[in-house]
């Protein structure tokens, strides 16, 4: 198990470097020069030239990479091109806003999700069923831009119970975490679903259910608890893209987070602050995906002993 | 199954309690930032301000874009200013006198001046704010706006002379651009790169603290030495996405706002509690050509085109509440504008004019667009439509901003893509010299940083130069309205389609706003009337 561990910690390594490659060649290769859009419109030639100094950019490309990795072995991401501060700070000030609405969301996602499949599973096609299922897809294909501003003009406008923007209290929350995790709980859900009644079937259900185990006790415990593994690969999986994904809802409700700032950043072709973003949040989805190889191997003891 | 369901329903329950319980306990993460108040119920006595992206710098020699900008200008004073009319007024400088040769400016520095920590104003104080932008060393983003200074004199503590390499007409503009702002040099040396987040000037207001994308908070400056600012606070707050902006207009948590949609503007006009306010901007909508591509070299295809486009059609389908149609190539608020006419819409015309450059049957042509520009797909999707009428297939591109900004930064004539591009320009000075001369001027290097297009006319060089080296302000109108007649009837160096509305909204209860045709809203009259 130790070994296992290990084994996988070591694996982000290659990955983080992989994408740091790809992601820092994309960039070169797309049209678009940060220092001409610093400059505005008016601008000269010489003044998009200073610019160009300034920001080291005026150095060949492998320097630039080399100087970026150099750097980032010492935990140095660099400037913002934008900003001048270091992109290390502008990251750590922004990702607590999108870690905070990832977890809430995937909680209640999971929560809502699992109930709901659970239950739809239990109680195959029936009205429940249909209208859990159907539910669940409308939150699938239901755009969180849509879902946001839907809410907040229900919410925020006409019933002035909530505030519209910002995240400077728990009641801005809200919102976001409902658009998030609406999408969230509709995959949750037909994933646990399925998952059950694969699950359902099988012959040890049965015989818990002749042992004369209460209907609560197979379910749960029993049942569920083999379904786990699709269910948590799933809740991992939609953990990590939030990390990663949560742009629109952070747009629509103007949190700062770090999904806006990576969009900003290669709107802006901020090279250093597109590096690190798309660097931690890649990091966190390696992270986010060891932890639920680690759980398999806690929820199956199968898996402990290969 | 009916006796498990009251159970399901009881755990379902329980889970979304449990939850929302959690999500009111959850603990936002610890930023520092002043408190700002819950939305709505508590009277706030000070304005908040919203507008689409956030300020990228408080350093008035660094800036580039209008919202740094607006919130620099209640921060900061120049020796020159516009009034509401855009007519330089003095501001720092009490007066100032120009000398036979035209080239030396001598001003008056008025007295009692304080910066915001406390140290005073005078003319060498002043000299050292040139001073910084100027020095190559610094490598700040305006020092080219200003590079026709040649030296600067302290006479004595309250006169500062300016002497220029050339007699040039616009300077007391340039002086009242934002860029121009009197800093305070020593503060910016201690600071370096810091003083762009932690600016020191004379303004009304001063800089109290700023959570980037989130808010930045100014407070009342008590030791101003003119009209104090009415609200001891004045708070900026960017919200990216336009509804988002517009519901927080409506339900109070903010007092004022910009960047409004269209499809908004109806809703919030009808509002009784919100003000919508228009003033024509500086900033006029219009598409370039690549003068250096077939046809587009030949001046009668360009007036073709200009013929064949239905301008008004444009503004009442796609701007009715934002713009109204181009009467020449500078908008009526800029200083030095002529009023040349709307150019007709007459397709028969252009055929006409196709026909004598050679193209009877048209051509094919590719117009470039972003979506940048508000409604930039469709104005140009209106163009192509209304071109194919003369016979001129377009294909559309629509291009990210910075894709087609790459088009010209520097490009030399063969290395650019483009054919008919959109654009959208306003001087920031508010004088036709920088709304003409780097746009259209023949540039020296053969590249397009400033002339995207690479327009060249002889007499228009001649015209232009003659007007930027004289100070004498009648005769620069009239050769300003020489130009404009060339570049936009006679050799057209764009097809200038509309003119832009700034729209600002804002609570009624929001007095004294102040809107300057340069597309500059700022706070330092205004005030909540609580009453």
């Amino acid at each position: 198990m130790l070994r296992y561990l290990v084994q996988r910690i070591i694996q982000i390594v290659p990955v983080l470097l992989g994408v740091s490659i790809v992601v820092f060649a994309m960039l070169h290769m797309i049209p678009g020069d940060p220092a001409v859009i610093m400059a505005g419109e008016d601008a000269s030639r010489e003044t998009i030239q200073t610019i160009r100094e300034s920001m080291g950019l005026d150095r060949p490309i492998t320097v630039q990479f080399t100087v970026f990795l150099g750097r980032l072995l010492r935990g140095d991401l660099g400037k913002s091109i934008r900003t001048k501060l270091p992109v290390a700070q502008e990251i750590t000030e922004r990702y607590p806003y999108t870690a905070t609405m990832a977890v809430l969301a995937t909680v209640l996602a999971s929560a809502v999700g699992i109930v709901a499949g659970v239950v739809a599973a239990v109680n195959r096609s029936s009205a429940i069923d249909t209208i859990s299922m159907v539910i669940a897809l409308l939150g699938v294909s239901t755009p969180s831009f849509w879902l946001g501003l839907m809410l907040m003009l229900v919410f925020a406008l006409t019933l002035r119970w909530l505030p519209t923007v910002g995240a400077s209290t728990p009641l801005h929350y809200i919102m976001p975490t409902l658009t998030l995790g609406a999408q969230s709980a509709g995959m949750i859900a037909r994933m646990s679903r399925s998952a059950m009644l694969e699950v359902i079937r099988q012959d040890y259900v049965r015989t818990a259910r002749a042992k004369g185990l209460s209907e609560r006790v197979v379910i749960y415990h029993h049942a569920l608890k083999n379904a786990l593994i699709p269910i948590v690969t799933i809740v991992g999986l939609r953990f990590g893209g939030l990390l990663a994904g949560t742009v629109l809802v952070e747009s629509v409700f103007n949190i700062p987070g770090i999904g806006r700032a990576m969009v900003d950043a290669v709107a802006t072709r901020d090279y250093p602050m597109v590096q690190g973003t798309v660097l931690v949040v890649a990091a966190s989805f390696v992270l986010v995906n060891t932890v639920v190889d680690l759980m398999y191997a806690f929820i199956d003891p199968r898996i402990r002993f290969q | 199954m009916t006796t498990r369901l009251p159970l399901v329903f009881i755990c379902l329950c329980l889970a979304l309690s449990s939850l929302t319980g959690c999500a009111q306990t959850a603990q936002p993460p610890k930023v520092e930032k002043p408190a700002t108040p819950a939305p709505a119920k508590v009277a706030r006595d000070y304005p908040i301000f919203s507008s689409t992206s956030d300020v990228v710098t408080l350093d008035p020699q660094n800036m580039t874009d209008n919202t740094s900008e607006q919130v620099t200008r209640m921060m900061f004073n120049n020796l020159i200013k516009f009034d509401d009319k855009l007519v330089p007024v003095p501001d720092l400088a009490e007066s100032w006198t120009v000398s036979s040769d035209q080239k030396t400016w001598t001003f008056k520095i008025r007295k009692g001046v304080k910066f915001h920590d406390g140290t005073p104003l005078n003319a060498s104080a002043v000299k050292k704010s040139f001073d910084r932008v100027l020095d190559a060393k610094n490598k700040l983003a305006r020092r080219q706006l200003f590079d026709m200074i040649k030296e600067i004199k302290v006479l004595d503590e309250s006169t500062l002379q300016i002497t220029t390499f050339d007699p040039f007409g616009a300077f007391p503009a340039t002086l009242a651009h934002g860029a121009g702002a009197i800093i305070n040099a020593d503060v910016a040396a201690k600071l370096g790169e810091q003083f762009a987040s932690n600016p020191n000037g004379t303004g009304p207001y001063k800089f109290t603290s700023w959570k980037k994308d989130q808010e930045l908070i100014l407070d009342r400056f008590d030791d101003y030495w003119g009209p104090k600012g009415v609200s001891k606070r004045i708070v900026y707050k960017p919200i990216v996405e336009a509804a988002s902006r517009v519901m927080a207009l409506e339900t109070g948590e903010v007092d004022a706002i910009s960047h409004i949609p269209d499809a908004d503007l109806m809703r919030l006009e009808k509002n009784p509690n919100l003000v919508v306010n228009k003033i024509v901007s500086n900033s006029q909508r219009q598409f370039r050509f690549h003068m250096k591509k077939k046809p587009y070299d030949n001046p009668k295809v360009r007036q073709a085109i200009s013929y064949a486009i239905d301008r008004q059609a444009i503004v009442d389908n796609l701007f009715k509440l934002t713009a109204v149609v181009s009467t020449g190539a500078l908008a009526p608020v800029t200083w030095g504008y002529a009023n040349l006419g709307v150019i007709p819409y007459d397709p028969a015309k252009a055929k006409k004019l196709l026909a004598e450059a050679g193209y009877p049957n048209g051509f094919k042509a590719t117009i470039s667009t972003t979506e940048r520009y508000t409604q930039g797909r469709e104005v140009a999707e209106v163009l192509a439509a209304q071109l194919k009428k003369v016979g001129i297939e377009c294909k559309i591109d629509v291009l990210e901003w910075a894709t087609i900004r790459a088009q010209w930064s520097g490009l030399k004539p063969e290395d650019c893509k483009l054919e008919i591009f959109i654009m959208g320009a306003g001087p920031s000075t508010g004088d036709a010299d920088w709304g003409l001369r780097p746009i259209f001027q023949t540039p020296s290097t053969g590249t397009n940083e400033n002339n995207y297009g690479f327009y060249s006319n002889k007499e228009f060089d001649k015209v232009i130069l003659q007007a930027m080296q004289t100070t004498d302000q009648a005769k620069r109108k009239e050769l300003y309205k020489r130009a404009q007649q060339i570049v936009y009837l006679e050799d057209p160096g764009a097809v200038w389609l509309y003119d832009n509305y700034w729209i600002v909204a804002h609570k009624k209860t929001l007095k004294d706003v102040t809107m300057s045709g340069l597309g500059l809203v700022t706070f330092e009259k205004a005030y909540l009337d609580t009453k």
